[in-house]
This record gives C-alpha cells, sequence and structure tokens, in this order.
C-alpha cells in the first residue's frame, strides 16, 4: 500500500487498525468451495448492521432501543450533556425524584449501543441492588445480574453493593478488572478521602464513570473537593488551591461564580419545580364529617383522660408519648385506640386508679356501633369508582378497614413497611391488576411507585407534615398523568380539625410546590418540632377556645416563615449565580440522607 | 426499523431457518421453532446435550412473536413481569390479579419461559431494541458470514442466447461488507459494500445493494463456465482496504484533533495535580527517612541518620499533625494492595488515554465471493 503517499499528520494522529482475522477462513472457502452460508442470512446480516449503525457522533442513539421508558425532557438533557460536555464522567446530582436512575441508564444503554461499554460495575447499597437490577433489565433492556457468587463478577453488567465489593476477595478480583464503566449510587458514602470506601474506588481502573447523589455536600465544602477528585483529579486542583480559590470556611464557599463554573463541567443538578419538570396538578378535597354520640364521647373520654395525666405528671412532655399516641389514635380508629388501652393497662400495677379510668374508655369503645369514617370512606371509594390509596398511620385501622371493606364486598390490600420485599411487589401487584384499594400504613422508603392511581385518603393525619408530604410523594410523582385528587377526612370538633385547618388553610401544604414544605419546616423547626408543639398545645389546653388560639398562633408563625422563603426567593432571583451556589448549598447541607 | 421491516426481517430469518409458521399476522407471528433455530435462540444447552446423549427425538420452542404489542389482544395467563418498574397497567387487570394470586398459592410457572402447561406458547414483544430482535440479529450475523453465488440464468432472451451458442462466461468477483468505526469517547460507523473484479482488478462501491437486486443462486447454472482469477484474493482484499483507507484518510478529522485535543488538556489536568503531590511526597519521604518517623525506612538508614536524632522530635510533631484535619474510624492505613501515589497517577493518565485516544478500526460484516454474468454493466 502507498502509505508513503498519505499526510503524515493524519497518520500519527489517528491510528488505523484493519482486522484481517476472517481473511484465513474466507480463503479456506474458497479453496475447499464450502461449507457456504445461507444467502438470504448473508443479507440479513448486513441489514442487521445497517439497521444499528451509528451515523452520528452528536445524536442520542439509544431512543430508538428503548420501548418501556420514556424519559423526561431533563433526564434527555443531562444523558446529552454527560456524553457531549462531560464526555461521560459526571456526577449527577438532581434532587431525590426526579429520576437519577433513569438518567444513568439513558447514558450507559447509549455508550452500549455505541459499543463503547461492555464491562460495567455498579455499586449500591444492599437495599437497591434488586432494585436497579430490575430497572435496567425492564426499563432499559440491559441484562445486568445481582453479584451474589464471584463468578457472577465476570458478567458484563454487575449490580453489587459497596460493602461487598471493598471486602475480600472481591476486592482482588476487581482490582484487576478493567470497567468500562462505573455507577455508583448515593455516592455521598464517598465524601471522605480516608475511608475504605474512598480509597477502593480510586483504585479501580475505568473509562467512564457516574456519580449519583442528591447531597454532594452535607457538611463541608471538602465533602465537594473529594468526590470531584475522586472523578477528574486536579479538576478543582490541589487541595490547597481549592481552599484558597472557592472555600471562605468550612461550610461557606467564595467565589462563587467561578466556582460554579467548574462545578458545571462535572457536576448537574436538576431541581424540582424547575423548567422541563412537570407535575401535574394537587387538587384537595376536605370531606367534614360528624362522629356519633358515642364516638364523640369516647373521643372526649380520651382527651380528658390524657389531660388529667398530663396536668398529674407535672406538665412533663417527654414522658407523656404514649398519651399523646392515644390522642392522635383516638382520631383515627377505636380499634387503635383499644390496642393502645389494653397495653397500658398491663403495664400497671394491679390496684392503680388509672385502671378503673381505662376500663371505663374500654366500655366507651365497646359501646360504638358504626364507623363513622370507614364509612364516609367506603362511599367516597365507591363514589369515585378508580384505584384508590388510603393511608392511615396505624396498624389496627388498617386491619379494621381491611375487614371492614372485605365484608362490603370491596377488595383491598394491605401495604406495611414491615412486610418483606418480595410481598411488597405481590401486593402492589394486586393493586395495579385487581384491588380497588389499597390501605397502606408506609409512605416512606423505595419502591412505592403508584403513578397508575391518582386518588389518595388520608384517613388520619399524620402530626409531621413532612410524613403528609411523603404520602403524597408516592402518587405525585414524575409520571403521574392525572392531576392528583387528595381526600381529607376531617372529624369535626377534634384536633384533627385544627391540624388540617393549619395545614390546608393556614401554609396551603397540599397545594405546594414541592420541594418547598422542607425548606419552610426546617427554618419553623428551629425552635422545636411542629408535632411537639402541638401536642402541647393540646395538652395544655383547658377549652376548645384555648386550642383555636394557640393553633391559630401557630399558623401565623408558619405563614410569616412561608412569606420569608418566599421572600428569599425573590432575592435570588435577582442574583441568580450567586443564588444557584448558594442554594445548592443550602440544599446540599440540609436534605437528609436518603 | 419500523413495525414492518422488524416483522419482514424476522420472517425473512424464521424461513431461512426453516422454522413452521403456525398462525402469522400483521400484529403477531407464533411460530413453531426448527432444531436449528432452537439451538440458537433459546438457551437451552443442557436440554439439547440430552437429546445429543440419548438421542431422544427433540421437541422445539412455540414462540408468538409480537410486533406490534399495542394492538395484541391481551395474553389470559400472563401476569405483568414486574409490579414496580412496568410502565403501565395491564390490559386486562383481572387475569393479571389471578396470575398474581396464583403465584402466592404455589402454581409455578412452567419452565418454558413462564408459560403455564405445555400448551401454553410464551409470547414475547420483538420491537427494535428489544433482546430477541437483538438476539436474532446476532444470530444472522453468525451464520451469515460467507456466501458463493451465481447470477442466475433463466429469463428468457438469455437462456435462448446460452442454449444456442456455447456457455456464457461468468466474471468471479469478490465482495467485502465493511464496517469502518471512529471511535474516542464517541463514536461514528459507516458501512461501506466493495466488489473487486477478480478479472479486471474494476471496485465498485455500494456493492451489495446491487447483489440484492440480482437474482443469486448457490449452484452454478447450466450452460456456465467461469473465468479464470488474474488477481489474487489477497490482491483483491489489498485493493480494498486501500480504497478504504484513501476514503478514511479523506474524511473530515475534526473529531480525531478534538478529541486529541482533549487528551492532551486532560493529561495537563493530571499532571498539574500529581507532579507537586509526587514531589512533596518523595520529599517527606527524605525528610521522614532522615528522621526515623516512618515504619518503612530500614535499619541501615536509621543507624546512619543516628546522629541527626536531636531534630528528629520537632519534625515529628509537623508529621503527625497531618492527618488531623479528618477523623474517621474508618481509615486506610493498613489496608492491602494499595497502589501508590505513581502507580495511581500513571493509572489515570491511561484511563484517559484509553477514554479518548482517536482510533479507526476497519472490521468484515461478511465476504463473499460472486459470479456475474462478464458483460454485466455495473451501474
Amino acid at each position: 500500500m502507498n502509505e508513503d503517499l498519505q499526510p503524515q499528520h493524519a497518520e500519527e494522529r489517528v491510528p488505523l487498525r484493519i482486522d484481517r482475522s476472517w481473511l484465513e477462513s474466507f480463503r479456506t472457502r474458497i479453496d475447499h468451495n464450502g461449507p457456504w452460508d445461507d444467502w438470504t442470512l448473508f443479507q440479513l446480516a448486513y441489514e442487521a448492521e445497517q439497521a444499528r449503525l451509528v451515523k452520528s457522533f452528536d445524536e442520542l442513539q439509544c431512543l430508538t432501543h428503548l420501548t418501556s421508558v420514556e424519559p423526561l425532557p431533563h433526564q434527555l438533557d443531562t444523558a446529552r450533556k454527560v456524553l457531549h460536555e462531560m464526555r461521560g464522567r459526571a456526577i449527577l446530582a438532581d434532587e431525590v425524584g426526579l429520576g437519577k436512575t433513569i438518567e444513568a441508564g439513558l447514558i450507559l444503554k447509549e455508550y452500549m449501543v455505541r459499543n463503547l461499554v461492555k464491562k460495567t460495575l455498579i455499586l449500591v447499597p444492599a437495599s437497591l441492588v434488586l432494585q436497579w437490577v430490575r430497572e435496567l433489565n425492564h426499563k432499559f433492556g440491559i441484562s445486568a445480574v445481582a453479584q451474589k457468587k464471584p463468578y457472577h463478577w465476570q458478567s458484563e453488567v454487575v449490580v453489587a453493593s459497596m460493602d461487598t465489593a471493598k471486602r475480600e476477595p472481591h476486592r482482588s478480583i476487581l482490582m484487576d478488572q478493567e470497567y468500562d464503566m462505573i455507577i455508583i449510587d448515593e455516592a455521598h458514602k464517598l465524601k471522605n478521602r480516608k475511608t475504605t470506601n474512598y480509597q477502593f474506588i480510586v483504585q479501580l481502573r475505568k473509562k467512564f464513570c457516574l456519580l449519583l447523589t442528591a447531597t454532594p455536600v452535607q457538611n463541608d465544602m471538602n465533602e465537594l473537593y473529594n468526590l470531584i477528585t475522586l472523578l477528574k483529579p486536579g479538576q478543582l486542583g490541589r487541595q490547597g488551591e481549592y481552599s484558597a480559590n472557592y472555600v471562605a470556611d468550612k461550610r461557606l464557599p467564595k467565589n462563587e461564580g467561578g466556582l460554579q463554573q467548574e462545578l458545571s463541567k462535572v457536576m448537574i443538578r436538576n431541581r424540582r419545580g424547575e423548567g422541563g419538570v412537570h407535575f401535574t396538578k394537587r387538587i384537595v378535597k376536605n370531606i367534614p364529617l360528624t362522629l356519633s354520640a358515642e364516638e364523640q364521647a369516647l373521643y372526649d373520654g380520651v382527651t380528658t383522660f390524657v389531660r388529667e395525666q398530663y396536668q398529674s405528671n407535672g406538665g412533663d412532655l417527654g414522658s407523656m408519648f404514649s398519651m399523646i399516641t392515644l390522642q392522635r389514635e383516638v382520631c383515627s380508629s377505636r380499634d387503635a385506640v383499644f390496642l393502645t388501652l389494653v397495653n397500658l393497662s398491663k403495664k400497671l400495677a394491679e390496684d392503680s386508679p388509672i385502671r378503673s379510668k381505662i376500663w371505663e374508655l374500654v366500655d366507651l369503645i365497646k359501646g360504638i356501633k358504626e364507623n363513622t369514617k370507614a364509612e364516609t370512606a367506603m362511599n367516597l371509594i365507591r363514589e369515585m369508582n378508580e384505584k384508590v390509596i388510603i393511608f392511615t398511620e396505624y396498624r389496627a385501622t388498617q386491619e379494621y378497614l381491611m375487614q371492614y371493606f372485605s365484608n362490603h364486598g370491596l377488595l383491598a390490600v394491605p401495604y406495611r413497611g414491615g412486610m418483606n420485599r418480595g410481598k411488597k411487589d405481590w401486593m402492589m401487584d394486586l393493586f395495579r391488576g385487581r384491588a380497588q384499594v389499597m390501605i397502606a400504613t408506609e409512605a416512606g422508603g423505595e419502591g412505592i411507585n403508584l403513578q397508575f392511581c391518582h386518588h389518595m385518603i388520608n384517613f388520619d393525619l399524620p402530626w409531621n407534615p413532612m410524613r403528609v408530604e411523603q404520602r403524597i410523594g408516592r402518587v405525585h410523582r414524575l409520571g403521574q398523568t392525572n392531576d392528583v385528587k387528595i381526600y381529607n377526612l376531617s372529624t369535626q370538633g377534634t384536633i384533627e380539625e385544627h391540624i388540617l385547618n393549619l395545614l390546608h388553610e393556614k401554609i396551603n401544604m397540599f397545594e405546594m410546590v414541592i420541594g418547598r414544605l422542607d425548606m419552610i419546616l426546617e427554618r419553623f423547626e428551629e425552635q422545636g418540632s411542629f408535632e411537639r408543639n402541638l401536642s402541647r398545645i393540646l395538652l395544655e389546653a383547658n377549652s376548645k377556645e384555648d386550642i383555636d388560639r394557640e393553633v391559630h398562633s401557630l399558623g401565623q408563625s408558619l405563614n410569616s416563615i412561608r412569606d420569608e422563603v418566599h421572600t428569599d426567593k425573590t432575592i435570588q432571583i435577582q442574583d441568580e449565580r450567586r443564588a444557584a451556589v448558594q442554594s445548592f448549598l443550602n440544599q446540599y447541607g440540609t436534605e437528609a440522607e436518603a | 426499523m419500523n413495525t414492518d421491516q422488524i416483522s419482514s426481517y424476522v420472517m425473512r430469518y424464521l424461513d431461512a431457518m426453516s422454522c413452521s409458521i403456525m398462525e402469522k399476522t400483521p400484529v403477531y407471528v407464533t411460530v413453531k421453532l426448527s432444531e436449528q433455530a432452537d439451538r440458537l435462540l433459546t438457551n437451552r444447552p443442557y436440554y439439547w446435550g440430552f437429546i445429543d446423549r440419548t438421542g431422544t427425538e427433540a421437541e422445539t420452542m412455540r414462540y408468538t412473536f409480537v410486533f406490534d404489542p399495542a394492538n395484541m389482544p391481551p395474553d389470559p395467563y400472563r401476569a405483568p413481569i414486574s409490579y414496580v418498574t412496568a410502565p403501565s397497567v395491564p390490559a386486562n387487570p383481572v387475569a393479571a390479579g389471578e396470575a398474581a394470586i396464583q403465584r402466592t398459592f404455589g402454581v409455578a410457572p412452567g419452565f418454558n419461559g413462564g408459560a403455564r402447561g405445555p400448551d401454553r406458547i410464551p409470547r414475547e414483544n420483538v420491537d427494535f431494541g428489544s433482546r430477541r430482535l437483538a438476539q436474532i440479529m446476532d444470530v444472522a450475523k453468525e451464520s451469515g458470514r460467507f456466501v458463493s453465488l451465481y447470477e442466475s440464468l433463466d429469463s428468457g432472451s438469455e437462456i435462448q442466447f446460452a442454449r444456442g451458442r456455447h456457455s456464457v462466461a461468468y466474471e468471479p468477483w469478490i465482495m467485502l461488507n465493511i464496517k469502518l468505526e471512529f471511535a474516542c469517547d464517541l463514536k461514528r460507523e459507516e458501512v461501506h459494500s466493495i466488489g473487486f473484479s477478480l478479472i479486471s482488478g474494476a471496485l465498485h462501491t455500494n456493492f451489495m445493494n446491487k447483489m440484492m437486486q440480482c437474482e443469486l443462486t448457490p449452484k452454478l447454472p447450466a450452460q456456465v463456465h467461469t473465468m479464470a482469477w488474474r488477481y489474487s484474493l489477497d490482491q483483491a482484499v489489498q485493493q480494498i482496504e486501500h480504497l478504504l483507507t484513501e476514503h478514511v484518510r479523506n474524511s473530515d478529522e475534526t473529531w480525531a484533533v478534538e478529541a486529541s485535543e482533549r487528551l492532551e488538556d486532560e493529561w495537563d489536568r493530571l499532571a498539574a495535580y500529581y507532579e507537586p503531590l509526587l514531589k512533596e511526597e518523595a520529599e517527606n519521604k527524605a525528610k521522614a527517612t532522615a528522621n526515623e518517623v516512618t515504619v518503612s525506612v530500614t535499619e541501615s538508614e536509621i543507624e546512619a541518620k543516628a546522629d541527626q536524632a536531636s531534630q528528629s522530635i520537632i519534625l515529628t510533631i509537623e508529621v503527625t499533625e497531618e492527618p488531623s484535619d479528618e477523623t474517621d474510624q474508618e481509615t486506610t492505613d493498613n489496608e492491602p494492595n494499595q497502589r501508590t501515589l505513581e502507580e495511581q497517577y500513571e493509572m489515570r493518565r491511561n484511563e484517559i488515554e484509553w477514554q479518548f485516544q482517536p482510533r479507526i478500526e476497519m472490521s468484515i460484516i461478511n465476504a463473499a465471493i460472486v459470479y456475474l454474468r462478464s458483460n454485466k454493466v455495473m451501474t
């Protein structure tokens, strides 16, 4: 070949490798006139190559390969940015619930379609291993396996827990591999350079690398530095340079503009409520209901009992846990109260005077024939005639409702935190397929994605507004295509009515932009938790008017905080860059570890 | 590929593998695989091992491949595979629920891919990106590598021409279907099909498309003879490679220049980070050695430096103060097989090269020898 005619610089720059391994086998067949393959298969082979051809450097190829996931615009933008600007090494720092897994899956799939990535290691917390495997397989058609046996490390895409991977004998196996791609979920566990986790990742050979975390900064500016240095050593200079250039104090950055610019080269953070991320509306309906005389008697009885105990206890809130529980339970169902009362009496001495009081209350329970709330809920469900999830705080209430609905021919499935993964999946499956109703006691935790359902009933209200938000978040999340209808069952003349007033009318939390509530609560709770405040009001009040007044003032202070947060926002917009870093640090510093 | 193209692709494959089609609609096909197809597609090595050893008659798998899932009637027995991640409510909720209930009560699915009972035929979506289609494509690539073909000679006038006179001369061509991959941290590909005449030495591009329009047969037709080669196979391959090398060298190389620049930039960044650290480490080591504070110091060195012991007290304090900025019980001090800083630097440099180094690869998709009428005009 006339290689000397080719331009020298091109030759130097791009090595051209020609594969001739096929030639001998072709020659042998010509010599022996066979065996020859089928002409149709020959054409199919050629067409397959044409169909899967990567025609350009830029276009996202993976989209044509994905049929069971429809990525959202911000997820596609993120994938493009990581591929074309960050060149496959990035920190994905979206806020919780915006689909970091989807983004990582898109990027991985794209590299796989382009045949640039084969060997992949995915390190996640042990509890998320199966979820990752499932998502990669079902949503992305990537044959990922969960690491269980040593030979699994030889598979192309392996999902394992960090704790397993960093221990011998696994560690040595992994150190000898070359990974085209490493993905680490919950990467804030790598914030400290001196930990085995961090050093372990440093030692691995990798081409592309994605670090996923909602909280890249928790306590300290150095955490950010460590994370980025792990990804791209020198991106922020050496430790000393970084401290000199960007750190004013442990928790305070300086030269935010510059830092922001540097960060934008390696990190992407999508925020909720920002452009491109669309959530459907929340529509709240309060269903007022009036207790029957017997139920009201029980409520009053319990309230009086609780208050007496509190006073005789010298106003010590700390020791009143079971009393407050009682007060909360009485808003939910008689079954819940009953259980707690029985347990309470078991703990008391035989001759305690409180025992007789408890048995008086139990008698009141026995007098109750109907359950106004359960009836109301059932009518509501019958009326809407669609999938609905009911949340309650108490297992006893859950069981009562299961029984009640089943007696009335309504198919319901339970969902509890204590169930194992398989059972949870099964319940979810039943709810999707057959049951109209799911009754859940647990709102938090991963895996409850109920986008197919857009009605929810708060059978009782948690006293912690974040828990209310978590409940709503199960249904009102990315992928929900309908407006979400939230029904609150509010019993008139009880503390529940007050709480609902407070949350709904005063701070309008049900319809608030997602992500705003935690900011408000955090400020508010600098002076003590919301729950505690409520308990105190309830226990110390002497009359209904007292409660009204106190709750009102609680509402006032929440309201003023909300205005503050809102105003902050306005100021932030004026100085966008500053805001970006500032809120970035606020957010990173405060969000709970997922 | 759209639904029709996929459907036609799969049907041609099944036909080429002599599978028997049980039912075919635009939406799906139900097929009983041939033995050959079963061995390639169903991943049942133990089953086939058993059949081969015992000589039992094989029962091949049946499948329903769905090309257009949206228009597919629901499968009465099948529950959704996933409850958490599947995107939509199954078309038949009652069936799904029943299936879920059966699962808990221990009705185990059959071995043949979630089937219930021997009569049930597993159903799979075959859309672009599905694993089944990818597998069929891969298998086709494996089993369609080399062919030898002759142009048919059966259209009226030519046959008369041939029969009336002497036999027709056929000219041998080598056809290579070649994939070019332009890769750095991203990748672009081209497919070329080049034909080379072993008689005239002529080169033609886009050869495969021309061949797909010809009537070709694997058997030498009657009244036909093939001409003797004037070029060797190696010469043919060399000419084709040369043509493509020229093409590569004349194509836009901006991407490669940019990738090389990125590579250099990244290396500079690494150097700026690691080189001072390495220097520091070397200095510290020297100091430490001098003052007997590291464990790695050898006895002879200690002795040699013993006279400097008076300074060691001050320096020891400096050294021990260093790690106090962060405390973590899970430190790595006595972790085995740590790589040194220098090894890490080397490793990072190699990673960057691996990631960005522009490279072009030329590989064969498949190759053919084709005999065509010698006066055939290639356009």
